[in-house]
C-alpha cells in the first residue's frame, strides 16, 4: 500500500530523515515508533505531500507522489497530531466539509458524515458546536474528519496526545475496528504501548533513521539474549548487594520495585533470591518479563523512549 | 460542488459570529450619520451661516439699540450682557467672545478673529458705523432731515444652478461604503490566518483540493460576504438617510471590482507578511491612508483640483470619484474606468500571492503552518 | 502584583504591532497634527467685473475686502465657470455709468451672482446695500460734484467717527495646530488604552489567565496590574510626547497640557478594563472599539471644530469625554490652569468615576472563575 524508499530531508544542515526506507503492506498497521525530534512527523509530512523531500521515492496504492500526488491524495487520510478543527462549526459541518474536499457530494456525503461520526462516538453531538466539545471529544472528531471519505490508508500522527484514558482506549478500539474492516493504517507513537497493543510491524525511529523494524517478536528478537526479572521487595531493597550479581546488566530502581537487566545464563534468579534471603528482605512480588519495545529502543539507542 | 462546499464553509464561520458582522455594519452606518449631520451645514460648495448670537456690552443707549435692532437681516443676534457676565463668561469658557460699544469704537473681542461669526460681525458693523457716522455729519451740519438712517436696495441676487454635489450625507453614503469595502482586505486577512490558527490549513494543504482553488474560493467567499454587507449599507442609506445613489443596482455592481481588489490585498498581504499581526499592522495603515487620499474623510467639492489631484494616487478615490460622477452628473466612463484598474491589480496581485505561495509550496514553511 | 505588571510589558513588548500602537502611533498622529498649519478661515472669495472703473466703484471692492472678503478682478467670460468650479463664492457686476446714475440720485443696480443656496451672500447683499444707502445719504448731505469727493466725504466721516476694533481677549495666542495635534492625541489614546487593556481578552484565548487565577492572585489585583501596566505606557507616551514637543518640533507646552492628556488617557484605561471584561470574544473587542475611538472623536470635535455641526450635535457632542477635554485644552492654551476650568474638569471626573463604576460592577457581576474566564 505504502513504500517508501531511501527518503533523505534536511532542514539546513540537519538531517531529519536520513535514508529511511520501509513498506506498508494492504491491510496491516505500521508503528512508527520513536521519541520526540525523531524524524517521524517530517516522514509523514513527505508521504502527505505536505512538504518535498530531498531525494528518496513513495508509492502510495502504486502511485508515485513525485508524479500523480494529486491522485495518491485520494487515497490518504490525515489525523494530524494537533487539532485540526473548526472550534465555531458544528461536528457535522467540520466532517462534512472534509468530505466534500476529498469529492464526496449530496446523499452519500451526508450518509457517510453521520456513519463516521456515530463511529467515533459523537453522533449526538452531530450538531453541537466544537468549541462545547470536550479534549477528548475533539480528537476523535479528529479522527473523524480524516475517515469521512472512507481513505485506503489512514495516517495518524500521535492521535492520543494529552487526551483522557477512556477517550484513548475509545480511538485504540476504533483503529483496531476500522484494520478489521479492510483499511491500512500508518500510526506514529512514542508511547510503546499503543504500539505494542496496535501494530502488527512496527519501525523504531531515531535521529532520523529507522534503527529496526519488523513485528514485535521480530524486534524482541534483536535483544534476545536479555531478559528481565521483576521484584517488589518489602522496605529498601539492598541495591549495593544485588548489582554484584553476575550477568545483571542493570538494575531500574522505583521506590521499592526492581527491574534486573540479564543477560546470557539463567542463574541470575537464584543469585538475586540468595542475596535477597540473606539480606532478610522480603519478597511482595516476582516475574520474569519479557523484554519490551522501550528495552529494544534503550538497548539499540541508548536511550529511552521519552527522554 | 467542493467549491461550494468551500464557499458555504466560509459563510457559516460568518453567520457563526453574528454579533462581530453587526457591529461591523453599525460603524459605517454610525459614522454616516455622524459625518452627515455634523457637515449638513456645510455642503463642499455653499456655506450656510450658523445661528450666529453674540452677547452685546453696551451702555443701553440709543446707538446700542439701533445697532441690536437692525442687525436681523445680517443673521445676528445680539444678547445684552454686562460686563461682569461677560468677564466671568470668559473665564469659565461659557463665552467664546462678545461685542462691545463704547463712545468711540465698535469692538469685537475674540481671539477668532477669522471664524464666521467673526466674520458677520464686522460686515454688519462696519455698515453700522457708517451709517453712525453720517448721522453724526447731518447733525453736525443741520441737516436733521438725513439724521435718520436710510437704507435702499442696491443690489440684485441672480443665483444660478450650480452643478450637481452631494449633500454631506450623499457624500459620506459614498465614501463610508468605499471605506468599509476596504476593511474587506482585514476581513480577508482574517479568512486566510484563521485555517492557520485552527491548524486546519495542514488538511487543507493534505487534501486533493488545490491550494490555488482555495485561494480563489475564499477570495470569491470574501467578495461575496463584503458585497453583501455593501448592499445592506446602501439599502439602508437610501431608505432611513435617503440617501440617492441613481440606480442602486448599478452602483452595488460598480463597486464589485472594488470589492475583488481588496480581497486580493488581503491575500497578497498574508503572503508577503506572513503573519496576522504584521499584515493587519499594513492592512490598517494603508486603509486609513487610501481612504484620507480618497476624500473619505473631509468633504471636497467634486470640481476641486486639489481633490482630483490626490484621488489619483488612490483606488479608493478612483472609486469614490467615479461614483459621485455617476451618480451627481450622469457620466459612467470615470467609474467603469477605475473598475477597470481595480480588476487588473487585483488580478496582478492575486497572481503574485499565488506565485508566492507555489514557490514555497512544499517546502518547510509550508508544514510549519 | 509586579510579576503580573512584568510580564504584561514583556508581552506588550514582544508583540510589534501593539507596541506600536501604544508607543509611537500618538507620537506620530500628534506630530503630524502639529503640522496642520490651517486656521478657521472663511473668508468669503469674491470676483469683481467693474465696468464702471470710477472711484465709487473701486470703493466698492475696497468695502468688501475691508469687510475681510478675498475680492480680486474677473473677466465677463470666466464668470460662470469660476462659480460653478467653486473659485469664487459670489461675483459682483457693476455695470458701466454706475457713478453717473448715483450721483444724478438714481439708483443703480450692482448685480450679485452667485450659485442657488449660498446663504453668506444674504450678509453679503445687506453689507453692500448698507454701504450704498450710506452713499446716499452723504450725498444728499454734501452734495459732492464727483465720486472722488464723495468717497473722499466719507473717509472723512469716518476718520472723526465711531470705529470698528478687533482685540484678542487672552494674552496667549491659541495654535490651532497645537489644538488639532491634540484632538488627534486623544483619538489615539483612546484607541491605545482599550487595545492595552485588551490584553486580557488576549490571555483568555491564550488559557493563560486561567493559570494566572488558580495561582493566589485575586482578580482586584490582576486587574489592578492590568491597569498600571496601561498607566505606565501612557506615561511613557506622554514623556515622548515631552520630547517631542521641547527637542523636536518646539512648541509652547505647559505641565497643565500633560497633566490633562494623563488624566484623559487614566478615564479611557477605566473603560478598557469595563469592555474587556464585560465582551466575551477579541472580535466582537475589535468590532466596538472604532465606535468610542472613531464616532467619539469625530462628535467630540476632535477632527473638527465644533461650530461646523449643527446645534444639536454640539449638544450631543457632550456626552464624550473628547468635547470636555478639547475644550480644556483650548483654555489652557489661553493661559487658564487645569483647576480653573471646573466644568471641564467636573465633567472629565465624571467620566471617569462612571467608568470607575462600570469597571466595578462588571468585576462584581463576574462572581464565579468561570464567568472572569
Amino acid at each position: 500500500m505504502l513504500e517508501v524508499k531511501k527518503l533523505v530531508k534536511r532542514y539546513g544542515s540537519k538531517l531529519a530523515v536520513s535514508d529511511v526506507s520501509f513498506k506498508v503492506e494492504k491491510g496491516e498497521i505500521y508503528g512508527l515508533l520513536g521519541p520526540n525530534g525523531a524524524g517521524k512527523s517530517s516522514t509523514i509530512n513527505i508521504i502527505t505531500g505536505l512538504i518535498k523531500k530531498d531525494s528518496g521515492q513513495v508509492t502510495i496504492g502504486g502511485l508515485d507522489l513525485d508524479r500523480e500526488l494529486t491522485k495518491a491524495k485520494y487515497l490518504l487520510g490525515i489525523v494530524p497530531q494537533d487539532l485540526a478543527i473548526y472550534n465555531d462549526l458544528t461536528a457535522l459541518q467540520n466532517v462534512k466539509f472534509f468530505g466534500a474536499l476529498y469529492g464526496l457530494t449530496g446523499g452519500t456525503l451526508q450518509k457517510q458524515a453521520l456513519e463516521t461520526l456515530e463511529f467515533v462516538g459523537l453522533k449526538d453531538k452531530a450538531r453541537d458546536k466544537v468549541k462545547t466539545f470536550s479534549g477528548g471529544m475533539k480528537r476523535r472528531l479528529n479522527i473523524a474528519c480524516g475517515l469521512v471519505h472512507r481513505p485506503q490508508l489512514l495516517i495518524l500522527d500521535e492521535p492520543t496526545v494529552g487526551i483522557d484514558p477512556q477517550s484513548r482506549n475509545h480511538i485504540m478500539e476504533a483503529i483496531l475496528q476500522l484494520n478489521r474492516e479492510g483499511m491500512t493504517i500508518l500510526y506514529t507513537t512514542h508511547y510503546m504501548e499503543e504500539a505494542e497493543q496496535l501494530c502488527s510491524r512496527i519501525a523504531i525511529m531515531d535521529a532520523g533513521q529507522i534503527v529496526a523494524q519488523g513485528n514485535l517478536q521480530e524486534l524482541r528478537s534483536l535483544i534476545e539474549e536479555n531478559w528481565y526479572i521483576a521484584v517488589k521487595v518489602k522496605g529498601t531493597p539492598p541495591v549495593d548487594e544485588l548489582s554484584k550479581v553476575a550477568g545483571v546488566e542493570k538494575i531500574d530502581l522505583n521506590g521499592n520495585a526492581l527491574r534486573f537487566t540479564c543477560r546470557g545464563k539463567h542463574s541470575q534468579l537464584r543469585d538475586i533470591l540468595e542475596v535477597l534471603s540473606r539480606e532478610h528482605t522480603e519478597i511482595l512480588d516476582l516475574s520474569i518479563d519479557e523484554p519490551n519495545l522501550e528495552d529494544v529502543f534503550l538497548t539499540l539507542t541508548g536511550k529511552r523512549l521519552r527522554d | 460542488m467542493r467549491s461550494l462546499q468551500f464557499l458555504k464553509k466560509e459563510g457559516l464561520h460568518s453567520l457563526a459570529a453574528p454579533e462581530t458582522v453587526l457591529l461591523m455594519l453599525l460603524f459605517p452606518l454610525l459614522i454616516t450619520w455622524v459625518l452627515g449631520t455634523a457637515f449638513s451645514g456645510i455642503s463642499a460648495r455653499t456655506i450656510d451661516l450658523p445661528e450666529a448670537r453674540m452677547p452685546f456690552v453696551s451702555d443701553g443707549g440709543m446707538a446700542a439699540q439701533l445697532y441690536q435692532g437692525n442687525s436681523g437681516h445680517s443673521g445676528i443676534t445680539f444678547e445684552p450682557v454686562s460686563r461682569e457676565e461677560a468677564d466671568s463668561g470668559l473665564m469659565d469658557g461659557s463665552l467664546k467672545q462678545y461685542v462691545e460699544l463704547t463712545d468711540k469704537a465698535l469692538i469685537l473681542h475674540s481671539d477668532d478673529p477669522q471664524g464666521m461669526e467673526a466674520m458677520m460681525v464686522r460686515m454688519y458693523s462696519n455698515a453700522f458705523i457708517q451709517q453712525a457716522n453720517l448721522t453724526g455729519l447731518a447733525l453736525k451740519e443741520g441737516r436733521l432731515d438725513l439724521a435718520a438712517p436710510q437704507f435702499f436696495e442696491y443690489t440684485r441676487i441672480e443665483g444660478m444652478d450650480g452643478r450637481a454635489e452631494p449633500s454631506s450625507f450623499g457624500y459620506y453614503g459614498v465614501t463610508m461604503l468605499t471605506m468599509i469595502l476596504m476593511y474587506g482586505s482585514l476581513q480577508m486577512l482574517s479568512m486566510l490566518s484563521q485555517e492557520k490558527a485552527a491548524r486546519t490549513s495542514l488538511r487543507l494543504k493534505a487534501s486533493p483540493y488545490a491550494m490555488g482553488k482555495v485561494f480563489l474560493v475564499k477570495t470569491l467567499a470574501s467578495c461575496f460576504i463584503l458585497m453583501v454587507q455593501a448592499a445592506i449599507i446602501v439599502l439602508f442609506n437610501h431608505f432611513v438617510y435617503g440617501i440617492e445613489y441613481r440606480n442602486i443596482g448599478l452602483v452595488l455592481m460598480m463597486v464589485v471590482p472594488l470589492a475583488v481588489f481588496v480581497t486580493s490585498l488581503g491575500v497578497l498581504s498574508y503572503q508577503v507578511f506572513r503573519t496576522e499581526n504584521a499584515a493587519s499592522v499594513f492592512l490598517n495603515i494603508l486603509t486609513i491612508a487610501l481612504v484620507f487620499l480618497g476624500g473619505g474623510y473631509m468633504m471636497v467639492s467634486l470640481d476641486d483640483s486639489t481633490f482630483a489631484a490626490l484621488t489619483q494616487f488612490s483606488p479608493i478615490g478612483w472609486v469614490n470619484q467615479g461614483l459621485f460622477q455617476y451618480i451627481y452628473r450622469g457620466s459612467s466612463a470615470p467609474i467603469l474606468w477605475a473598475g477597470a484598474k481595480l480588476l487588473g491589480l487585483g488580478l496582478v496581485m492575486y497572481l503574485l500571492a499565488f506565485w508566492l505561495f507555489k514557490k514555497e509550496e512544499g517546502s518547510d514553511r509550508v508544514a510549519a503552518d | 502584583m509586579w510579576p503580573l505588571i512584568k510580564n504584561n510589558i514583556q508581552i506588550i513588548l514582544s508583540r510589534k504591532s501593539i507596541l506600536f500602537l501604544l508607543l509611537f502611533l500618538p507620537v506620530i498622529l500628534f506630530s503630524l497634527g502639529l503640522l496642520n498649519n490651517s486656521t478657521s478661515d472663511i473668508r468669503l472669495r469674491i470676483a469683481v467685473h467693474d465696468e464702471d472703473k470710477t472711484n465709487l466703484s473701486q470703493s466698492l471692492s475696497e468695502t468688501l475686502a475691508r469687510d475681510g472678503s478675498q475680492v480680486k478682478d474677473i473677466a465677463p467670460e470666466d464668470i460662470e465657470n469660476s462659480l460653478l468650479d467653486g473659485k469664487e463664492d459670489a461675483v459682483v457686476l457693476i455695470p458701466a455709468g454706475f457713478e453717473a446714475a448715483f450721483l444724478r440720485g438714481e439708483q443703480p443696480e450692482v448685480t450679485l451672482r452667485t450659485l442657488k443656496g449660498q446663504e453668506v451672500v444674504a450678509s453679503l447683499k445687506a453689507s453692500l446695500d448698507m454701504h450704498l444707502s450710506a452713499l446716499n445719504r452723504l450725498r444728499d448731505i454734501r452734495q459732492p460734484e464727483s465720486g472722488a469727493a464723495l468717497v473722499g466725504a466719507m473717509a472723512e466721516a469716518e476718520a472723526d467717527g465711531l470705529r470698528f476694533e478687533s482685540r484678542r481677549i487672552t494674552e496667549g495666542n491659541v495654535s490651532q495646530s497645537l489644538n488639532f495635534a491634540s484632538g488627534m492625541l486623544f483619538y489615539v489614546l483612546t484607541m491605545s488604552m482599550l487595545q492595552a487593556t485588551a490584553l486580557i481578552l488576549q490571555e483568555k484565548h491564550w488559557n493563560t489567565l486561567n493559570r494566572v487565577r488558580q495561582a493566589p492572585v485575586g482578580k482586584f489585583t490582576y486587574l489592578t496590574a492590568n491597569f498600571l501596566t496601561a498607566a505606565i505606557f501612557l506615561l511613557a507616551n506622554i514623556f515622548f510626547l515631552f520630547l517631542l514637543t521641547t527637542f523636536v518640533m518646539k512648541v509652547k507646552t505647559t505641565p497643565a497640557m500633560y497633566a490633562l492628556w494623563f488624566f484623559y488617557g487614566i478615564i479611557w484605561i477605566f473603560f478598557g478594563i469595563f469592555l474587556a471584561l464585560v465582551v466575551n470574544s477579541r472580535a466582537v473587542h475589535a468590532s466596538i472599539v472604532p465606535i468610542f475611538t472613531t464616532v467619539f472623536a469625530m462628535l467630540g470635535g476632535s477632527f473638527w471644530p465644533l461650530w461646523l455641526m449643527p446645534e444639536f450635535m454640539r449638544k450631543l457632542a457632550m456626552i464624550t469625554p473628547h468635547y470636555w477635554a478639547n475644550d480644556a485644552m483650548t483654555l489652557i492654551q489661553k493661559g487658564q490652569s487645569l483647576f480653573a476650568q471646573k466644568t471641564d474638569l467636573l465633567a472629565l471626573a465624571g467620566f471617569l468615576l462612571l467608568f470607575f463604576a462600570l469597571g466595578v460592577f462588571a468585576l462584581r457581576r463576574s462572581q464565579s472563575v468561570e464567568n472572569f474566564l
